[in-house]
């Protein structure tokens, strides 16, 4: 769809971006708070989950509830992520646009109060957060973890980047850990909230047909308030893997799981990012790269076999379901492709099939208010925001060479192997 | 030859509409543009999935039964022809292609942002020229054998076959869509190939298209790709389900941390499909009883007992219809319990107009924002054709539902003899 960016500073630190368009079903307000991810990632990890739970207007997570339903199906957005070194919390609301309500009544308007009151208006005694919503939530972000480790291609993954980035903030879990998370007291959440409302990098999105005012005016008089003290951070680019690390555990389960970390040799996110996107993407992004059709469909080595590139910390990584006692043969299946691709082992067609591919992931980015919003909230950290076409543009100048000298770059640096030591056949009785 | 017979359906509320065509080769296909949009979605489904293993085609005289996983094998083969396979064929113009089994019928989709036509040809094309041989079948089978494997080692996955296995005695609902490695080792190509002519045919197919694209375009493809089968239809055969169940409680262990769990109830219908106003029924009371605003999730959540994956469904299809529970739990039977005894004073105090009004709007909002992704709409479209119901009845089913029937429904469902909970947990 045909839509409008625009962005504007509301004041240090905090911006405010509009993207608009005639037609969408739908529209979101969200607001994405960016911190340096560190050791106060559990305590932060934390505060989405309780700010959604109660406020002073909405007293649990019934009359929040209700609210949403009686606003068509309204939807809250809580979502931790991770970006390059920083923790990012997206807290939002998406609703059906105004034009299907039955009584003219304005559903953005009512969706985009009942953002800021969650956010700005929490319930409180004894001036912290209830105590009740705390000890609630801190058992729901704990099982979210347990749920990462009982899902097993989560769990290796998740310990892959623990390995690999042992001195690295990049290894601190979005969520934070477990152990830090049973310690928090709601006295010190509610030190954890005033800190994310002063030093947080503030990016508020609205999508769709939304009175972009309304929501300027109540952001201005909510952060009006607060005594600004903004916190930012640098993420640390590692070029290369000086050694590979190694290692192995073993689970009763039936399909082993193998992790391979790589650094791609950039220096910040910008550097040469179109070619080596490229590279990954011939390498293990889609159905005509070389692990899906070779390491997967011809050596049948694995059920999936992938590449990924986090552009934001220069690292990609390859995750594959294989029998465990395939482990070596299809470690070294995957490297070969890698070194195929630095011998320029590949057709120009298939940099063609990659650069359509990607042409078609970005294009379609315009087809829901949310996925924009997904998409230029993305870049919120840097500020810099690029539209899709930018880099479809980029994807398409990208020669051969750059591509070869894109997959030189690479260093293995940790292998993590899950083993399945369960009985192949049928699930126990 | 017959003429193409071209309706269009509108929407006065989405303002928006498709085209409905009886095409002359036997397929029903269904165009819904959408000109502002960047991309256009493609499905090509067939009426065949996990469930149908005992049928035959009107024109034959046997019934035939197959291994469990057959249509999902099937599916995997049909990617493959003898030159290129289709993802090659795809990555040349660009569209990211897939396909799925369920259980009641496969499809194969695409999505582009360019190059329709050609991706448009590509569908039609591999779907129509089925192309295996006894090697590539046995290849097949250790690539199914890995993916069998791993739902074997997930826990949402484990715990609702579980289920399904403790609810049912004979209907195939309860085999994983994929099979077992025993059954799929049984599959051959005769066997595909003799699938492939019952299920494949146009009379049993439909095809729908959204987005960035137009009738035209559609119809200029299917008009030169697409050759009349000649008409038969497919007789399916159940084995009698009995209205009990087999077992009440099923537990299985995995490396999990929280246990995972599944509560249904297995309902007997005198008809075998569900109509689209008891569906929607059944999510209204399932919203009431224990949807995010219900009491009994505030207590579960309050009382440690739920997390935010708790949800619920109506899961039907053939002969087959239980309400289902589940998320994770450190206690799963209480959680069971408690469920159970909402739903009973659920039926002593009965669903409220409040009620109902509030989750009326809610499933309005649901409705029109389905509408606004392509690949919704175009599965939407062909579910609807499989179960005979057209695709904007859903508004008027909202909009005319009945508390009184909503309440009718609540007091004969949730029958506790035929609960079964399934557990799947840590040792």
């Amino acid at each position: 769809m045909k839509y409008n960016f625009t962005n504007e500073i509301h004041s240090e630190g905090v911006e405010l971006s509009n993207i608009t368009a005639q037609g969408f079903k739908s529209a979101c307000v969200t607001i994405n708070f960016v911190l340096p991810l560190g050791d106060r990632a559990s305590y932060y990890a934390l505060v989405p989950g309780v700010l959604t739970r109660s406020s002073q207007k909405y007293p649990d997570v019934t009359a929040i509830e209700r609210k949403l339903a009686l606003l068509y199906g309204a939807e809250l957005v809580a979502d931790i992520s991770k970006v390059g070194e920083n923790q990012v919390l997206k807290l939002g609301v998406s609703c059906i646009d105004d034009r299907f309500a039955f009584d003219g009544e304005s559903i953005t308007a009512e969706c985009s109060d009942l953002l800021f009151e969650l956010i700005f208006n929490p319930l409180t005694e004894n001036g912290v957060f209830s105590a009740k919503d705390v000890e609630s939530e801190k058992r729901l972000l704990c099982e979210r973890l347990d749920a990462e480790t009982g899902d097993k291609r989560a769990y290796a993954k998740n310990r892959c980047e623990e390995i690999m980035f042992g001195d690295e903030a990049y290894g601190i879990h979005r969520l934070g850990s477990r152990e830090v998370i049973e310690s928090i007291t709601p006295e010190a959440l509610f030190e954890a909230y005033k800190e994310i409302l002063a030093n947080a990098k503030i990016c508020v999105c609205v999508s769709g047909k939304t009175d972009y005012e309304a929501v300027k005016n109540m952001l201005g008089k909510y952060i009006g308030s607060v005594e600004r003290d903004l916190l930012t951070t640098e993420t640390v680019f590692v070029e290369k893997a000086e050694d590979v690390t190694y290692q192995k555990e073993s689970e009763p389960v039936k399909q082993g799981k193998l992790v391979m970390g790589f650094r791609l040799g950039m220096s910040d996110a910008d550097d040469n990012y179109a070619a080596r996107r490229i590279m990954v993407d011939l390498f293990g992004g889609s159905p005509h790269s070389k692990l899906f059709t070779i390491v997967r469909e011809k050596m049948s080595l694995c059920y999936y076999c992938s590449a990924r590139m986090i552009r934001q910390k220069g690292i990609m990584f390859v995750q594959s379901g294989i029998e465990s006692y395939n482990e070596e043969k299809a470690t070294k299946a995957i490297l070969q492709q890698l070194e195929d691709i630095k011998n320029g082992n590949f057709t120009d067609e298939d940099v063609e099939a990659s650069v359509k591919a990607l042409e078609d992931t970005f294009k379609s980015v315009s087809d829901s208010p949310e996925a924009l919003d997904t998409w230029f909230m993305s870049q919120c950290v840097s500020g810099d925001y690029k539209y899709p076409e930018d880099f479809i543009e980029e994807f398409k100048n990208v020669t051969r060479e750059e591509i070869i000298k894109a997959a030189s770059d690479v260093t293995l640096d940790t292998i993590f192997m899950l083993e399945g030591n369960a009985k192949g056949g049928e699930a126990d009785e | 030859m017959s003429e193409n017979v071209i309706n269009y359906i509108e929407n006065s509320i989405l303002e928006e509409g498709y085209y409905s065509i009886k095409h002359k080769s036997g397929l029903q296909i269904y165009v819904y543009p959408k000109s502002d949009y960047a991309s256009a979605y493609a499905v090509f489904g067939t009426k065949y999935g996990s469930i149908d293993t005992r049928f035959k085609r009107s024109d034959r005289e046997n019934f035939t039964e197959i291994p469990a996983g057959t249509a999902h094998f099937l599916e995997h083969k049909l990617f493959e022809s003898e030159e290129l396979d289709a993802f090659q064929r795809y990555a040349k113009t660009g569209a990211s292609a897939n396909a799925y089994t369920s259980f009641d019928r496969t499809c194969y989709l695409f999505t582009c942002t360019g190059n329709f036509k050609a991706n448009f040809e590509i569908l039609l094309d591999f779907v129509r020229h089925p192309y295996f041989t006894e090697e590539t079948v046995q290849k097949e089978q250790g690539i199914i054998g890995q993916e069998i494997d791993m739902y074997k080692d997930s826990p949402e996955w484990e715990c609702l076959f579980n289920l399904l296995d403790a609810m049912y005695i004979n209907h195939p609902v309860k085999i994983d869509i994929a099979g077992t490695k025993d059954s799929i080792a049984e599959i051959t190509a005769e066997m595909l190939f003799s699938c492939y002519d019952t299920f494949y045919n146009l009379s049993n197919m439909a095809l729908a298209v959204a987005g960035n694209t137009t009738v035209d375009e559609v119809l200029e493809v299917a008009d030169r790709l697409l050759e009349a089968d000649e008409y038969v239809t497919v007789e399916r055969t159940f084995l009698e389900e009995p209205s009990h169940i087999v077992k009440d409680y099923v537990e299985e262990n995995l490396p999990v941390v929280t246990p995972v769990f599944a509560l249904g109830f297995k309902e007997t219908h005198s008809t075998p499909e569900r109509t689209l106003e008891e569906e929607v029924a059944m999510s209204v009371i399932l919203d009431i009883l224990a949807g995010q605003m219900s009491p009994l999730y505030k207590e579960l959540l309050d009382d440690g007992l739920v997390n935010n994956t708790f949800s619920t469904e109506y899961f039907h299809g053939h002969n087959y219809a239980a309400p289902l529970f589940s998320g994770e739990s450190v206690n799963p039977r209480e959680v069971a319990d408690r469920i159970k005894k909402a739903a009973k004073e659920l039926k002593s105090t009965l669903i409220t107009e409040e009620q109902f009004e509030t989750v009326r709007k809610k499933q309005y909002g649901k409705t029109v924002r389905a509408f606004s992704d392509v690949d919704t709409v175009a599965n939407a479209l062909v579910v609807s054709h499989f179960v005979d119901e057209e695709l904007f009845s859903e508004f008027e089913v909202i909009k005319n539902l009945k508390l009184d029937f909503v309440n009718e429904i609540l007091l004969k469902s949730f029958d506790e003899e035929t609960a079964a909970l399934s557990v799947v947990c840590g040792k």
